[in-house]
């Protein structure tokens, strides 16, 4: 069971915004998803039929060299950004509906 | 409708049966006859689609050898990039991103002129199983509009069942290929982990997501495998040992194979009318001189909670990124920046992304990462474990790709745990990096039924040439 404050930590955590009309919902909600979750913790050992002692061949990163390259241009770069400014993104410090 | 699409349209272009501009323009009427009521496609590129095919007329006309899935009219799920066209994820977040530079899929084949038609639905951020949770609203299944195509490339899955698209890319990061294949009566491929480049594929979670091809026969599928499958260096989990398929072998023999079956995923849960013709098709194998062997996982079924805490964390991680600085939805009310990022994300991002959201945030937490996190990990590697066990005794092992047939439409929302269950023979393969396919093995009423199979990294030919042999077996 989870409680309110902790959900309200989460959310917090994941900057995410729960007003006090969801926050019994979204409560329940997380309580039924972590009651879900917990079902890896309902016994200490698991059978998944492993018999055979199989070497591993994990997948390794492939990084590429690090060399400077050509890239995106900086208009590029900005094409998505909502309030570019003078080749930057650019915030403002606060923002009001017209 | 014919079925080895590809390899057919192909020999009409080249023997000049129908040039690319009116094969073109007829998957155009199509979708704009269609897509009304399925809502698979959310963009359409009818001026790049024609753009395109005119190239590839103009190359037909002198003499030139068509590459690989030249001119063949296709559609990108809309969570794989595509320069200068949106690219949506179908999510309020990104409704009018366009990227900057085109998805190593798309870019393959957009220089062997494959016609892009469009951008196919898909639930916001891959994120469910019915396609309901994308902004542009639920895809429906082409059987039966009381019933969803699945999820979450849907919209691929319709539009290909529906031949409104020859092929279509899709992306699985727990069944998202091969369920909505398998609700929709068509074929889906998800590749080895490592098989095919991730890189402009928006990441759900990176250590299970993998794009593949949704179409309309196992030799198509192997055709555009073969197109996308390579090492690129721009994705750091690329594998250089993924292989080609010899499509020359393609030939449905079974014979002197072995393969499993893991007796739970054929209990609880499975739909009778899935488990007589799953069945069907195990002794179709079994016929034509493949064995047989009973295999046993019996707690398999925790590999969904393990799937769901490893997926979400690495979710709560990539999406991240979305706080309305750079690119995507930005909220214009806000008193500072914090705030601004909280409300972008909290308008921005719908329910089942904000519940995903929170349910990695919170495995990760201080306090919970070694309960479910760590714990999660540890299982995973076990799972792994097992198969690896498993493909020492078989060459591939079969399972029905879903419990059931297509959901009715609204019910993920009105049982989100209960939908997730349902992702317990497609999840596995995800967990374990594993290639695994979905082909047609039968109806059940009026939905079709999906068998799945999956193979051992690497082993794409084998599972193909398996599913063939199904294929062959049922009139579909």
């Amino acid at each position: 069971m989870v409680t309110k404050e902790e959900v309200l930590k989460i959310a917090k955590l994941a900057s995410l915004e729960i007003d006090e009309s969801e926050l019994e919902e979204a409560t329940a909600g997380m309580s039924e998803i972590i009651e879900f979750a917990n079902k890896i913790n309902e016994a200490a050992e698991f059978n998944f039929g492993a018999e055979a002692d199989v070497p591993d061949d994990a997948l390794v990163n492939a990084i590429r060299a690090d060399e400077v390259v050509e890239s995106f241009t900086n208009e590029e770069i900005l094409k998505n950004c909502k309030t570019a400014r003078d080749g930057f993104f650019y915030i403002a410090k606060s923002g009001r509906k017209i | 409708m014919m079925k080895n699409r590809i390899s057919q349209i192909r020999s009409m272009l080249e023997s000049k049966e129908i040039s690319c501009t009116e094969l073109t323009k007829k998957y155009l009427a199509a979708i704009d006859a269609e897509n009304n009521s399925f809502h698979a496609f959310t963009t359409i590129c009818e001026t790049e689609a024609l753009a395109t095919a005119a190239k590839v007329d103009r190359r037909i006309a002198e003499g030139e050898k068509l590459m690989p899935l030249e001119g063949i009219p296709m559609s990108l799920k809309d969570n794989i990039c595509t320069k200068d066209i949106v690219t949506s994820c179908c999510s309020k977040m990104l409704e009018d991103f366009v990227p900057i530079y085109d998805a190593t899929v798309w870019a393959a084949l957009k220089a062997s002129n494959a016609v892009l038609l469009g951008k196919t639905n898909l639930d916001e951020f891959a994120m469910g199983s019915s396609s309901e949770t994308s902004v542009c609203g639920g895809t429906l299944n082409p059987y039966s509009k009381d019933h969803v195509a699945g999820g979450s490339s849907g919209g691929s899955a319709c539009a290909v069942a529906k031949n409104m698209s020859v092929y279509s890319l899709g992306s699985d990061t727990g069944g998202s290929v091969r369920q909505p294949s398998s609700f929709c009566g068509v074929v889906g491929l998800k590749p080895t982990f490592g098989a095919v480049s991730r890189y402009g594929a928006i990441s759900y979670a990176s250590s299970f997501d993998q794009i593949g091809p949704i179409t309309a026969s196992v030799d198509d599928a192997a055709e555009v495998f073969n197109a996308i499958s390579f090492y690129d260096e721009m994705d750091a989990t690329s594998d250089p040992k993924t292989k080609k398929v010899d499509l020359t072998k393609l030939d449905g023999n079974v014979r002197g194979m072995k393969i499993g079956v893991i007796r739970e995923f054929f209990e609880n849960g499975v739909k009778p009318g899935v488990l007589s013709a799953v069945n069907n098709s195990i002794k179709t194998l079994s016929d034509a001189g493949a064995e047989i062997v009973v295999l046993s996982m019996p707690d398999i079924k925790y590999a969904v909670p393990v799937y769901y805490i490893l997926a979400c964390a690495e979710a709560s991680s990539n999406l991240g990124r979305f706080d309305g600085i750079r690119y995507g939805y930005k909220t214009d009310s806000y008193s500072n920046i914090n705030e601004m990022i909280v409300k972008t994300r909290s308008e921005g991002f719908g329910k089942e992304v904000k519940r995903r959201i929170l349910l990695g945030t919170y495995v990760l937490s201080s306090g919970y990462y070694d309960a479910y996190y760590k714990k999660a990990q540890a299982m995973r590697a076990a799972i792994k474990q097992a198969f690896s066990g498993a493909f020492a005794k078989v060459d591939a092992i079969i399972a029905p790709t879903v419990p059931t047939t297509a959901f009715k439409n609204g019910f993920t929302e009105s049982d989100p745990i209960e939908a997730y269950m349902n992702d317990i023979c497609t999840v596995p393969a995800n967990i374990a990096g594993l290639p695994a396919i979905s082909v047609p093995c039968g109806m059940d009423g009026a939905l079709p039924v999906g068998a799945q199979l999956i193979g051992n990294r690497f082993c794409e030919q084998t599972i193909l040439n398996i599913a063939k042999a199904i294929e062959q077996s049922i009139k579909f």
